[in-house]
């Protein structure tokens, strides 16, 4: 008995042995920042990762339904509608009846953007500090975040104005809720951002789809252009800025095999990604990381012959008074160029610009997504100089830079003498429809193009044919989301 | 097919089983023997019979003289016929059990083995005198069948039908032991009576003086002051389809709500002790098997239960501290009984159909509806135009458009279900030794067609008193499950939705044997049918798991226990998913395969001292101990999609032409926890109890790995006072008593408090995909536990003898420091942190009466009585409210609170309705209305209120046994009332169209002439105003009566079958689900999620719960 008295008492001590490891929690399957950025490897993961949130506004949530932020800020132009409707915060777009800040896309937008400024953020930080990378690999990494960091922070400033500005990573629940900064301090964030990519060594051209330095200028140019209109409005000066970052894309354009493609298709060809016209894309693949673009072009509903998964689409489709506003004899508006006219068992007329042949047939859609095409810069170009010059140009550069971008939609059509302004808006409407481009160009210049007419007109006021009602000041600007206001206190503060 | 082999099973077991027996011995006693003893000592004789005849002799040399010389010559002889010539002459008899050959004295031979089925060898096996009596009940009625054993041999007889019983007895010491199901066991000595009367006084139940489970050991009942509850093996098995745990404990205990949630083979209920306490983290209570914690219960096979306890205040359930905040369910394994050995054999065949069909429209119904939303925009529905010649309008329809089919879907995707459950358990101990075997076989078939699961299980338990102060106890139980579900493709298109959705004038298959699709018809959402979806898609689980218990206990004295206890388990769950690759959508990536494995290993330390000790009128009971608990888990899934056939299945996934990424993960966590309890009363009047736990955990903050969760009770025993006395006969018990405790919650995932990278994938140009690490999930290191802290106050009351017993508990229980995903704002790049926030409070009533109603000679009927109601209040939130589906969670409001819009009458006018939304041209007139609550006119947010809660406001259970001689009649009520659920079916369903089927209501629709109505005007997908998630239309009354079981069994009489060697027969025939009264429009309002995703009573899409008729027999041999 004595003995089994102390056999017990000792498997008891041993058992209470002090157990403080045996709490101690080391994951294996997650990696924790306090391990991380000591690599060279992890710190270019680190900084391939802040190109994730790129996909996220274009990526479509598939239950039978093509649905994402692209198509609900596209429809905000009014050029047009769903077949497949998905409920009120589709409409609240679609038909601009009163965008709430519940809507589930005003939340998603502010949302995509601010992670993949916070992802950004924390690259900037961590690999300035980091000493495992050489200087010039460095500087090229800090380029690509930055950049990423300036094209986010300029979709979130165009669409909701004032917003909370964030260089460092949040730390806790303290420093998550910030207020808001005015517009005009983000868009000089933006050009730090960007003049600072400038100087980070980024090659001209890279057919991997990294960020460039002709991606870099590119988006300054466009950046300049937006400050010179609307909110901002600082007027000559920036359209100066704007037209000479263009310029110095086009002077670069030849050496680096930059040009327009001969015709409309060209651009979407698997071969010709990130190359050519082509100097900004978000990336997709087939497999994991694919496209949802082709499906959500498809008329709904769709026939089986047409397309492999015929269980989606109607997504957007043009509205007709748009298509009719396209001008007798432009090669975009022909039938399989931009358009297609749809005469299955139920005609439709739909957007051909994301035909993906592949996904026809496949099921599988690694097409990517346009951010920059050339034709962009050399209509930014062609605006800039225009609005410089009292709204009317001859300018060669301004000339010749509009006129390759129109002469391939009317070759027989010859070079003009001059440009208005309007006329390089006009043609940024057809050129760029249906390319989240639309949109910006409205509420930066507040016009409209009256549709089927083809009259600039003031945006407040216009009322575009897929809309119940007229464009008013609200409009400018989306509500800040309600998951902001309902978690950041601050939010509501007058901004800073 | 599976009703023969059932019945062959039996039958081969039962005439196996006892010509076993006889024929053994007949075959021994028939063997050929050659054999020359010549003068011989008969002991010597013997000697040589064993090795010539290979048996065993087995006599008390005391009785048996064997000193007298022998012979005996035989060639090929018959040993029967030997031992005749050898034994009788000298006065021995002989008999054969159990392979030997027992010599007792005696003329005549005994070949059959009467009356020793139950036989262990005695040592001593004369006869010394044989005992007669007459057992009677507390009646003076005579008592049949009562089981008499003697106890040092386990040798046993039964009373013939006037009460009257005969046994050998061999010494005077011995001691008789009478006893029968409902009664007290009794026993007398020996001595020099021959002959007794026993009065045998019913038992009733009387739990009150019972031992009780109460995790670390057990106590009396009658001395605990706490609130736990006890439900016997017996009443977990009562309704012979149940399959485990949970579906047996459905209704029996007070305050122990368990939502059946399916029909689903297999479907696991929902359980719910005193109300939701937690909103992020788990509402499930704690399992203990056998001591050991954390036990998944659904690998617990229901054959093996002894008894089900449940502590649901916390003062019982805060030894478990940091575990217990939901309640503790301590489950007992049945364990080997010493001196008895039986076989148990359980059969049950039962067959399940749709309980009811829900109301959908039929083939000239639902086009009827497509008639008029094709009228909405002006055109003529598909098969009314014909300018519109789709493939299959010929096929469909008649030249003047009315179908040429009618399918009632919901017939065409469910078949009677044909399900068997089987248990075979054997039972026996000897010599400090106990043995308990159980195998059970549980195949459940779904009534949608190709859903099953199928379970066998093995379990093994073992007692061992190893040396006087040492005594182990191993449990042993493995088994492995499968089943296969009928879950969704990659757009959630099930058999079980298509069941409602499909169009009813589409055929299953065309006379050219190719299936329907929804599509067929132009515009309906494109889908294959129910049964093609049912026959196409494969969706296998199934696990494989052992769980190893092993307990010493050392008596190091009478008073003083040390336990240390090992528990081991491992898991093996799996999955297989495919899809055919001729299937929509997916014929278009060519079908899906997927794999995956989640590995789970765990092992428990628990190692505590127990003390009992009584000084005088004082009875002190302490434990103390400490405990480990690890638990590693990890996993592996695999895809690919692709395949250019579907031999293959889910069996080789490198033939899909596209292989997706392989995901893996690993977690661990640890528990490790320090506790004591004292239990003390004086004189069993005044009853004391206290715990304190300490409990660390690894999955909490760095500065919060440990919380400290102590309890206090007391009561009083006023029936044993000695003023109560006098009126002890009617009044036999009243006790009032009280607790309070602390417990926690602390089932949140591992490695949340801390900041981690999450890595996911993007994509370059060059066509490789990269990892990527996002940003870091923001840490908290201050993360702790929930905290549940509750008191209890109740009354136990027994009247007449303990035949009528109630017991009633009031309990107020407040969980604060919530664990909840508080969100951040998404400006700040991250989506939300793991904090403490809230509280939420439940209170409720609990009372159950259990009673004897009447009890004669010839019939019983009694009764339980079981009645529940909780109120839950969520008093604290910081922040915004919460809005789960359809709901919301509120400061000042009960949780589980269904919210959004009150639907009236559509609206009788465009303007009106244009106006209500905001000049939207699709509003018209006959437009979905809704109360515009805010009254601004227009709609918005702010017209959203409370609907209705989804927790019962009171639930009302009822048993009642009626027992006419052999004859069992058990009638199971269940009801809930006043709650509401989310008919999400009938709101997919009920949107614009024409897309899929609906409910017949839908024809009620506004119209210019019909317009008092809240159904609106019938209009294409797209073309009208959308109706809201949150709508009142669709958040339904869920109150309900159900006739849950009704149960007839006979027990055959002993004597009947007692050649047969069964002690007991028992035949019966259920039907479960009998009847259902709801208004409630869809299958069973018996449906919640009852998830910590807050999603509380959203039917979607449920799996009807059949009504399951069954046969069954028990047999003990």
């Amino acid at each position: 008995m004595k003995r089994s008295i102390i056999f017990s008492v000792c498997l008891t001590l041993l058992s209470l042995a002090s157990c403080k490891k045996f709490l101690t929690e080391e994951p294996r399957d997650v990696i924790s920042p306090a391990q991380f950025y000591k690599t060279p490897a992890q710190i270019q993961v680190a900084v391939n990762g802040t190109y994730s949130q790129l996909q996220e506004y274009y990526q479509t949530i598939f239950l039978g339904l093509p649905v994402s932020d692209f198509l609900s800020v596209e429809s905000l132009t009014g050029y047009s509608f769903r077949t497949l409707i998905n409920g009120e915060d589709e409409t609240e777009f679609t038909k601009l009846t009163q965008i709430n800040n519940g809507n589930f896309y005003v939340n998603d937008i502010w949302k995509a953007m601010y992670y993949g400024i916070a992802q950004c953020n924390s690259v900037i930080i961590n690999v300035s500090a980091a000493t495992v990378v050489d200087d010039a690999t460095k500087n090229r990494y800090l380029a690509e975040a930055q950049f990423l960091r300036a094209y986010y922070y300029f979709q979130l400033v165009q669409l909701y104005g004032d917003i909370p500005l964030k260089l460092i990573p949040v730390t806790g629940v303290s420093d998550a809720q910030a207020p808001r900064n005015k517009a005009e301090s983000i868009y000089n964030q933006i050009v730090t951002d960007l003049l600072a990519a400038e100087k980070g060594g980024l090659p001209d051209v890279d057919a991997s789809g990294h960020v460039t330095n002709l991606a870099v200028k590119s988006l300054l140019a466009k950046v300049y252009l937006t400050m010179a209109g609307y909110p901002l409005q600082k007027g000559a000066s920036y359209y100066q800025l704007a037209y000479d970052k263009a310029k110095e894309v086009i002077a670069l354009a030849p050496a680096n095999n930059v040009k327009l493609f001969p015709n409309y298709s060209d651009w979407r060809q698997t071969a010709n990604k990130n190359i050519g016209e082509n100097i900004f894309m978000i990336q997709f693949e087939p497999v994991t990381i694919n496209s949802m673009m082709h499906y959500s072009m498809l008329p709904y509903p769709c026939e089986s012959s047409f397309s492999l998964r015929n269980d989606v689409g109607g997504g957007l489709a043009p509205d007709l008074n748009f298509y009719n506003s396209y001008q007798t004899g432009d090669v975009r508006a022909q039938d399989k160029q931009d358009f297609y006219h749809y005469t299955g068992p139920t005609p439709a007329l739909m957007v051909y610009k994301y035909w993906d042949d592949e996904a026809a047939k496949t099921g599988k859609s690694g097409q990517n997504m346009p951010v920059i095409r050339y034709a962009d810069v050399e209509l930014i170009a062609a605006e800039a100089k225009a609005n410089i010059d009292g709204g009317t140009t001859t300018d060669a550069t301004a000339l010749s830079a509009y006129y390759d971008v129109r002469h391939r939609a009317f070759p027989s059509e010859a070079k003009p003498g001059s440009i208005t302004v309007d006329q390089v808006l006009q043609e940024r409407f057809w050129e760029f429809a249906y390319e989240n481009i639309t949109w910006f160009d409205m509420i930066r210049t507040r016009k409209a193009m009256a549709v089927p007419a083809t009259t600039m007109v003031p945006l407040i006021g216009y009322k575009a044919p897929q809309h119940s009602r007229a464009f008013t000041e609200g409009d400018m600007v989306l509500p800040i989301p309600l998951t902001e206001i309902q978690n950041n206190p601050k939010i509501t503060d007058p901004p800073q | 097919m599976k009703i023969t082999l059932g019945q062959v099973f039996i039958a081969i077991l039962l005439t196996g089983l006892s010509y076993a027996k006889t024929s053994k011995a007949q075959a021994m006693l028939n063997k050929n023997v050659t054999v020359a003893i010549n003068n011989s000592s008969l002991s010597r004789a013997l000697k040589q019979l064993e090795k010539y005849a290979d048996v065993k002799f087995v006599y008390s040399k005391s009785i048996i003289q064997t000193n007298q010389d022998v012979s005996v010559n035989a060639k090929d002889e018959q040993l029967s016929s030997i031992l005749n010539r050898l034994l009788i002459p000298n006065g021995i008899n002989y008999q054969v059990v159990n392979n030997r050959i027992i010599l007792t004295k005696g003329a005549e031979p005994l070949i059959s083995p009467v009356e020793v089925s139950n036989v262990t060898i005695p040592d001593k096996p004369a006869i010394a005198t044989t005992v007669t009596g007459n057992v009677t009940d507390e009646n003076n009625q005579p008592l049949p069948g009562v089981t008499i054993r003697l106890n040092s041999t386990g040798r046993g007889t039964t009373t013939d039908v006037n009460g009257a019983f005969k046994i050998d007895v061999d010494k005077a010491t011995d001691t008789l032991t009478f006893s029968f199901i409902g009664y007290q066991t009794q026993k007398a000595v020996i001595g020099t009576s021959k002959s007794f009367n026993i009065k045998l006084l019913p038992s009733q139940e009387n739990t009150l003086k019972e031992v009780q489970v109460i995790g670390y050991g057990t106590s009396s009942r009658a001395n605990l002051a706490t609130a736990v509850s006890t439900v016997k093996g017996s009443a977990i098995n009562e309704r012979p389809t149940t399959t485990n745990v949970l579906q047996g404990l459905a209704g029996k205990v007070a305050g122990v709500n368990i939502m059946i949630n399916s029909g689903r083979p297999g479907g696991s209920p929902a359980i719910r002790i005193r109300g939701n306490g937690s909103i992020n983290t788990s509402n499930d209570p704690l399992y203990v098997v056998d001591g050991a914690a954390g036990v998944d219960f659904s690998s617990i096979d229901p054959s093996i239960i002894e008894s089900v306890t449940i502590l649901k205040d916390a003062a019982s359930a805060a030894i478990y501290g940091a575990r217990g905040a939901n309640g503790v369910v301590l489950i007992t394994t049945k364990k080997g009984k010493d001196g008895a050995s039986t076989i148990t054999f359980n059969n049950t065949l039962s067959f399940g159909s749709l309980q009811h069909e829900v109301d959908l429209m039929d083939a000239s119904q639902e086009l009827e509806m497509i008639k008029r939303q094709y009228a909405f925009v002006g055109k003529s529905a598909p098969n009314l135009d014909p300018a519109n010649t789709f493939a299959r309008k010929a096929d469909l329809f008649n030249s003047d458009g009315t179908p040429k089919y009618n399918t009632d879907w919901q017939k065409a995707a469910t078949h009677t279900a044909v399900s068997d459950n089987h248990s075979l358990s054997f039972s026996g101990g000897k010599d400090g030794l106990t043995v308990l075997a159980n195998v059970a076989f549980r195949n459940q078939q779904g009534i949608i067609k190709s859903t099953y699961s199928k379970q066998l299980t093995g379990f093994i338990s073992l007692g061992w008193d190893v040396k006087p102060w040492l005594h182990l106890d191993a449990q042993l139980n493995s088994g492995a499950q499968q089943g296969n579900n009928e879950y969704s493709n990659v757009f959630g298109f099930t058999p079980l939705r298509e069941m409602y959705e499909m169009a009813s004038f589409l055929p299953v298959n065309y006379p050219d044997g190719t299936p329907s699709m929804k599509g067929d018809f132009p515009n309906l959402e494109q889908s294959e049918n129910p049964v093609t979806l049912e026959n196409g898609i494969k969706t296998i689980a199934g696990k494989s798991f052992s769980q190893a218990n092993f307990t010493g206990t050392i008596h190091l004295s009478h008073k003083l226990d040390f336990v240390t206890k090992f528990t081991g388990s491992t898991e093996n769950d799996y999955s297989m998913y495919y899809e055919d690759n001729n299937l929509f959508p997916d014929a278009n990536t060519g079908g899906d395969a997927k794999r995956g494995n989640t590995l789970i290993g765990s092992w428990t330390n628990e190692n505590y001292f127990s003390y009992k000790n009584d000084f005088g009128k004082h009875h002190v009971e302490l434990i103390g101990g400490a405990s480990w608990y690890y638990t590693a888990t990890t996993y592996t899934n695999a895809e690919s999609t692709g395949f250019f056939d579907n031999f293959y299945s889910f069996n080789n996934l490198s033939v899909g032409a596209v292989t997706l990424p392989t995901l893996s993960g690993y977690t661990l966590k640890t528990l490790n926890s320090y506790y004591g309890r004292a239990n003390y009363n004086y004189d069993k009047r005044f009853l004391f109890g206290a715990s304190l736990r300490s409990d660390g955990a690894s999955n909490f903050g760095l500065n919060k790995k440990y919380g400290v969760f102590p309890s206090f009770s007391a009561g009083w025993n006023i029936s044993n006072e000695k003023f109560f006395e006098s009126i002890s006969k009617s009044i036999s018990l009243l006790k009032i008593r009280g607790s309070y405790g602390i417990v926690g919650n602390e089932e949140l995932p591992p490695y949340i408090s801390l900041p981690k990278l999450v890595n996911g994938k993007t994509v370059f140009s060059n066509g490789t995909t990269t990892e990527v690490a996002l940003s870091s999930i923001a840490p908290n290191p201050n993360l702790h536990w929930e905290k549940a802290k509750q008191l209890d106050i109740g009354l136990e009351l027994g009247l007449f003898h303990d035949r009528i017993q109630f017991t009633a508990d009031y309990y107020n229980k407040v969980n604060s420091d919530l664990l909840y995903l508080l969100p951040l704002p998404p400006s700040s790049g991250d989506q939300n942190i793991y904090s403490n926030i809230g509280d939420i409070r439940n209170r409720g009533i609990e009372l159950s009466l259990n009673t004897v109603n009447i009890h004669n000679q010839d019939f019983t009927w009694s009764s339980n009585v079981n009645f529940s109601s909780n109120r839950s209040l969520v008093t604290k939130l910081t922040g915004s409210p919460i809005y789960p589906f359809a709901g919301i969670i509120e400061q000042g409001q009960p949780l589980n609170e269904f919210y959004g819009y009150i639907r009236e009458n559509a609206f009788a006018t465009t303007a009106e309705a244009q106006k209500y939304y905001s000049k939207n041209p699709a509003a018209v007139a006959g437009s979905v209305r809704y109360k515009d609550v805010n009254g601004n006119g227009v709609k918005d947010l702010g017209d959203r209120v409370p609907l209705g809660n989804a927790m019962p406001k009171f639930e009302l259970n009822m048993t009642q046994t009626f027992t006419y001689k052999s004859l069992s009649l058990f009638i199971d009520v269940e009801s809930m009332y006043g709650f509401k659920l989310d008919n999400n079916t009938k709101h997919q369903m009920e949107a614009a169209g024409p897309n899929v089927n609906s409910y017949t209501e839908m024809l009620n629709a506004w119209t210019p002439q019909n317009t008092n109505t809240v159904i609106p005007i019938l209009a294409p997908y797209g073309g009208g105003i959308p109706v809201e998630v949150g709508d009142s239309h669709f958040i339904e009354d869920g109150s309900f009566i159900r006739i849950r079981n009704i149960g007839l069994s006979y027990k055959v009489n002993p004597n009947w079958i007692k050649r047969a060697l069964i002690s007991n027969l028992t035949i019966g025939a259920n039907v479960e689900n009998a009847f259902l009264f709801t208004k409630y429009s869809g299958f069973d309002p018996e449906y919640t999620s009852f998830d910590a995703k807050q999603n509380q009573g959203v039917d979607n899409y449920q799996y009807p719960k059949p009504r399951t008729i069954s046969i069954n027999l028990t047999a003990t041999f």
